[in-house]
């Protein structure tokens, strides 16, 4: 495991703060952050059944379990990523390197998001007036796999499946990937990809200045 | 990153061929096409070992051929 | 791979202002399979039908409760009963259940299993399946629910005098 620093934002008073980025975790940090993060998607869920509030509008990460990951992280090509600060776990991601090749670009190799969430305290939660602690975790992980790939040498190509509630981020001009339509083997879920020249961009925006 | 242990093996012209050409056309370093290789040859036997089929698709036939490795 | 990373301050200021502010209009920028889909993320609800609901609503009307006096008398949340009876996937507080246990003496632990904060043994799986073909929501119990509860009740009891 290696640890090295990123900057994300606190919310409350707007700073940057400089929070710890971590891999090579493994099964049972998974396990034990599921163990942090669990009550608070509990204490979520229930404020929205409470209020009623329609199923299909509720963060879609909210059933999540990281702790059923565990085996995935045992493969060479699964790396997982993680984001703390104050001691505890900001964000998680977990990326491959080998399952998916670019369509984009001629089957070229790329880091496949498979899975990246924020903890549920950093989430907005429109109906419940809510917002979240910590800004920016979610950008920074994407920032990591553009990172990554550009490490593994796949100048920087990514390819992510995007649910419905983050199509319009990564769609967007900040992330800068490509469309490439709905994908039917991941129950229809949209499939996006960060060209090598985006990815160029993207680092060079976001690196040191 | 992990600490690395070096291997050297040797390879023929033919398979050293096909490295070059696997490394141009992905845009990969020799070493980087090594270890996608190693990847995915361990992903694929884990998915088969749990009992996956692992399929060619013929675009045009419809016919599919088992890949058993 | 985060060797490489260790001198550089990343990423910067402004750039992550810009996509933090991004990340704001959206509900969330999580990535993965629509978790219920995917084998991956499975609650232990999975296991066993969603009887729980339908098992204290019976317990409660058996014993001439409304859903108000049953809150009260579990010092539970009346929206949370509301919630359970009529939900199928609302997973209540383990606090909750624990005292309907109580209230509406049936077995704790049992009952935790069905409300999906537990993995359920086999025999509750199969009992369960059984209960919910026979049982329909009715503002009266029936003779034939009558009998579908007790016999549900009666394994869930058996069940936990092994442990």
């Amino acid at each position: 495991m290696s640890q090295s620093t990123v900057n994300i934002l606190r919310r409350a008073d707007d700073q940057e703060v400089v929070a710890t980025l971590r891999d090579g975790i493994k099964p049972e940090d998974l396990a034990a952050i599921e163990r942090e993060w669990g009550p608070y998607r509990a204490k979520i869920k229930q404020e929205l059944v409470r209020l009623g509030i329609d199923k299909r509008t509720w963060p879609q990460s909210l059933h999540w379990d990281w702790s059923k990951k565990g085996p995935e992280l045992k493969l060479l090509e699964s790396s997982g990523f993680i984001i703390e600060f104050e001691g505890a776990t900001q964000g998680i991601m977990l990326t491959k390197t080998a399952s998916y090749v670019s369509r984009l670009e001629g089957g070229k190799p790329l880091v496949y998001i498979d899975y990246l969430e924020s903890a549920p305290w950093n989430w907005n939660v429109q109906e419940l007036q809510r917002k979240g602690e910590f800004r920016g975790v979610g950008s920074v992980l994407f920032y990591v796999a553009v990172l990554q790939s550009e490490q593994e040498g796949f100048r920087g190509r990514v390819g992510l499946h995007a649910l419905p509630q983050a199509e319009s981020f990564y769609a967007g001009k900040e992330c800068r990937m490509t469309k490439l339509g709905l994908d039917a083997n991941k129950q229809n879920l949209p499939y996006y990809e960060l060209s090598r020249k985006e990815a160029q961009e993207h680092l060079s925006d976001g690196g040191e200045k | 990153m992990a600490t690395k242990r070096t291997m050297t093996f040797n390879l023929t012209d033919p398979e050293m061929t096909a490295l070059e050409e696997l490394a141009s056309k992905k845009d990969l370093s020799k070493t980087a096409v090594l270890r996608q290789a190693l990847r995915l040859y361990q992903m694929v036997d884990l998915r088969l070992e749990r009992g996956e089929k692992l399929v060619f698709e013929d675009k045009g036939e419809k016919k599919a051929e088992l890949v058993v490795l | 791979m985060t060797e490489n990373m260790k001198n550089k301050a990343i990423p910067n200021s402004k750039w992550l202002r810009r996509m933090a502010d991004a990340e704001d209009l959206c509900t969330s920028v999580a990535v993965g399979g629509l978790a219920q889909d995917l084998g991956m993320f499975q609650s232990a609800v999975a296991e066993v039908p969603k009887v729980f609901g339908r098992l204290i609503e019976y317990a409660r009307r058996e014993r001439g409760l409304s859903v108000e006096a049953l809150a009260n008398a579990a010092n539970v949340e009346l929206a949370e009963i509301v919630a359970i009876e009529t939900e199928h996937d609302t997973v209540p507080q383990p606090r909750t259940v624990y005292q309907l246990a109580q209230v509406l003496k049936l077995p704790a632990p049992r009952l935790t299993e069905l409300a999906g904060l537990a993995q359920p043994r086999k025999v509750l799986s199969e009992a369960a399946v059984r209960f919910a073909a026979r049982s329909e929501p009715m503002s009266k119990l029936s003779d034939d629910e009558k009998e579908a509860f007790e016999e549900f009740v009666k394994v869930l009891v058996e069940a936990s005098d092994g442990g």
